[in-house]
C-alpha cells in the first residue's frame, strides 16, 4: 500500500512511499527515520494525532515534524 | 380545543434557531474564502518562481554568449603568424565573466527543481481546520489579512518568555512573510526588540527550519508551517542567538559581576569589555573613558590616568602623572618629587643618582677647593720661614767653604 510521507526534518521531503500492510506508526517511523527518536518528533496521520500502535491504511497521510529545531542569528 | 401537532423533522437532533444555522454557513463560507486566498497566493508564488527561473537561465545564457565572443577573438589572435600576447583588458574581461558565471551557476544550483504539489482548496481547508486540534484554535484578521495561532508559554532553560502569536500574512503570500508577536513580552535587557533568543523585531531566524518552512508553504501545508515555527520557538540555540539567555537580563560587569542593562553599561576601549558604572572611570588628563583596571592612580596627586598620560618614576618605579614628575637635568630621566632634589649651587633639579649629598655631581666636580683642603696661613708662613732659614744656612755654608 502507499502512504504519503511528509518529513519536515531538515530540508523536507514529501512523497508517496510503499509500506507493508499492517505497518504501525511506530514501525513506519523506525524504518523511515532511522537514528531519530519518536519522542522528539510530532507524528500526525491525516492531520490528526494518533498513538504509536495505529495501523496505517492505504492512502494515509503521515507527517513527521521535529519538536526541537535550532534557530540562528542571520 | 384544537391541538397543535409538533412535528420533529429530525428525531434525536436538537432543534436550533435559524440564526445559528446561518452563522455556521457564514463561517464556512469565510473559511473557504480564506483557503482560496491562500491557494491563490501559493500558486502566484509558483508563477513568480517560474519567472525567477527564466531570469536565471537567461542570465547564464547571456554570460555564455559573451564567453563565445571572447572565444572567437582569442581564435583570431592565435591564428596569426606573429607571436601576440593576450591583452590585459581581455584577461580582465575573461576574469569578470568567469566570476559572473560562477555566481549565476551557484544561484541556479540552489533552485528547488522538484515539481511542486499544487494544493487543492479542500487540502487547505483541512489544513486550517487542523490548526484547531494543534493549537487549540486559530484567528483570522480580515483587515490585516493575517492568519494567526498562539503557542503555549515558552520557557527556555528556565527563562520564561511567555506565549507567542505566529502571524502568517496571507495578502503577501506570493512572498512568504510572517511575524512573531510576544503576548507577554519578556524582552532582553540589552535590546527591547529581542523577545526571544531567535526573534528580533518580530522576525524569527529560522535556522535549520528554513527549508522545511519554505516547503510547507509552497505545498500549502499550513499546519506544518505553524508547527515548524513553534518548534523553533521552543528550542534554544546557544551558538547563535540575538541575545544569549545568560545575558538576558543584562551583561555582567567584567570586574564585579553585577549585571547591567545596555543603557547602563560602559565599554572600555582598552580591554574591549563591559563594566558597570562603579568599575568605570576616565583619565584626568585626556578624559578617555576606561575601566578601573586600565586606569592608573598617580601616587602624587592620586588622580586616575590612562596609560598614555601616566609615567613611571625612573627611580622608585611608581606611577605618577606629568604634573607630579620632573626631569633630572643631568640624566634627563623623569622622576617623582620624592626622588629629586635641588642642587644647592646650581639650583637645578637632579635625581638622587645624580646628586652628591646636597650638590649635584657636576657642580661638585667644577667647584674650587675649600679651606679644609688648603693649609692655613699660619702653617704657610711657618713653612716659608723654615725655607728661608734653610736657604740662609746653605749660603753660609757655601761662603765658609770658599
Amino acid at each position: 500500500m502507499k502512504v504519503l510521507f511528509i518529513n519536515n526534518d531538515g530540508g523536507g521531503f514529501a512523497d508517496y512511499v510503499e509500506t507493508a500492510e499492517g505497518t504501525t506508526v511506530k514501525a513506519f517511523f523506525e524504518k523511515h527515520m532511522q537514528g531519530q527518536t519518536s519522542a522528539n518528533h510530532l507524528i500526525r496521520v491525516n492531520r490528526q494525532h494518533v498513538h504509536s500502535g495505529y495501523v496505517l491504511q492505504d492512502g494515509d497521510r503521515v507527517s513527521v515534524t521535529p519538536t526541537k529545531i535550532e534557530g540562528a542569528l542571520r | 380545543m384544537r391541538r397543535r401537532l409538533l412535528v420533529v423533522r429530525n428525531p434525536g437532533r436538537r432543534l436550533f434557531s435559524p440564526h445559528r444555522r446561518r452563522s455556521v454557513h457564514y463561517e464556512k463560507r469565510k473559511l473557504f474564502r480564506l483557503a482560496d486566498q491562500i491557494r491563490d497566493g501559493i500558486l502566484t508564488r509558483e508563477k513568480q518562481q517560474l519567472v525567477d527561473l527564466k531570469y536565471h537561465i537567461e542570465s547564464i545564457a547571456n554570460t555564455a554568449s559573451q564567453i563565445q565572443s571572447i572565444r572567437k577573438r582569442v581564435a583570431i589572435i592565435s591564428s596569426g603568424d606573429r607571436m601576440v600576447c593576450v591583452s590585459r583588458a581581455l584577461m580582465d574581461e575573461v576574469l569578470s565573466l568567469s566570476r559572473d558565471l560562477d555566481r549565476q551557476l551557484h544561484v541556479f544550483g540552489t533552485i528547488d527543481t522538484r515539481p511542486p504539489k499544487k494544493p487543492s482548496l479542500r487540502d487547505i481547508v483541512a489544513e486550517i481546520d487542523a490548526l484547531e486540534d494543534e493549537f487549540g484554535g486559530w484567528r483570522y484578521d480580515p483587515d490585516q489579512q493575517v492568519v494567526s495561532v498562539t503557542t503555549e508559554p515558552v520557557t527556555l532553560e528556565g527563562m520564561y518568555l511567555g506565549p507567542f502569536e505566529v502571524k502568517l500574512h496571507v495578502n503577501k503570500l506570493p512572498k512568504l512573510y510572517y511575524t512573531i508577536e510576544a503576548l507577554d513580552p519578556q524582552p532582553a535587557a540589552s535590546n527591547q526588540e529581542v523577545t526571544h533568543p531567535h526573534v528580533n523585531s518580530g522576525e524569527m531566524c529560522e535556522g535549520d527550519a528554513r527549508a522545511a518552512i519554505a516547503g510547507a508553504i509552497r505545498e500549502g501545508r499550513i499546519t506544518d508551517f505553524f508547527v515548524l515555527v513553534r518548534s523553533v520557538l521552543q528550542t534554544y540555540n546557544s551558538g547563535s542567538p540575538f541575545v544569549a539567555l545568560d545575558s538576558w537580563h543584562g551583561t555582567p560587569c567584567k570586574d564585579c559581576g553585577h549585571v547591567v542593562s545596555e543603557e547602563c553599561d560602559f565599554y572600555c576601549e582598552s580591554c574591549d569589555c563591559t563594566y558597570c558604572d562603579e568599575c568605570y572611570g576616565y583619565c584626568q588628563e585626556c578624559s578617555s573613558s576606561l575601566c578601573c583596571g586600565c586606569l592608573n592612580k598617580c601616587q602624587g596627586c592620586e588622580y586616575w590616568y590612562c596609560g598614555s598620560c601616566i609615567e613611571l618614576c625612573a627611580n622608585c618605579g611608581d606611577h605618577f602623572c606629568g604634573g607630579c614628575t620632573q626631569t633630572c637635568v643631568a640624566c634627563e630621566e623623569r622622576h617623582c618629587e620624592n626622588c629629586t632634589s635641588e642642587c644647592e649651587q646650581c639650583e637645578e633639579v637632579h635625581c638622587e643618582s645624580c646628586m652628591d649629598d646636597t650638590t649635584c655631581k657636576q657642580c661638585e666636580e667644577s667647584s674650587p677647593q675649600t679651606d679644609l683642603d688648603q693649609p692655613d696661613r699660619g702653617e704657610i708662613q711657618h713653612e716659608s720661614n723654615q725655607e728661608q732659614k734653610s736657604a740662609e744656612a746653605q749660603e753660609a755654608t757655601c761662603g765658609a767653604s770658599r
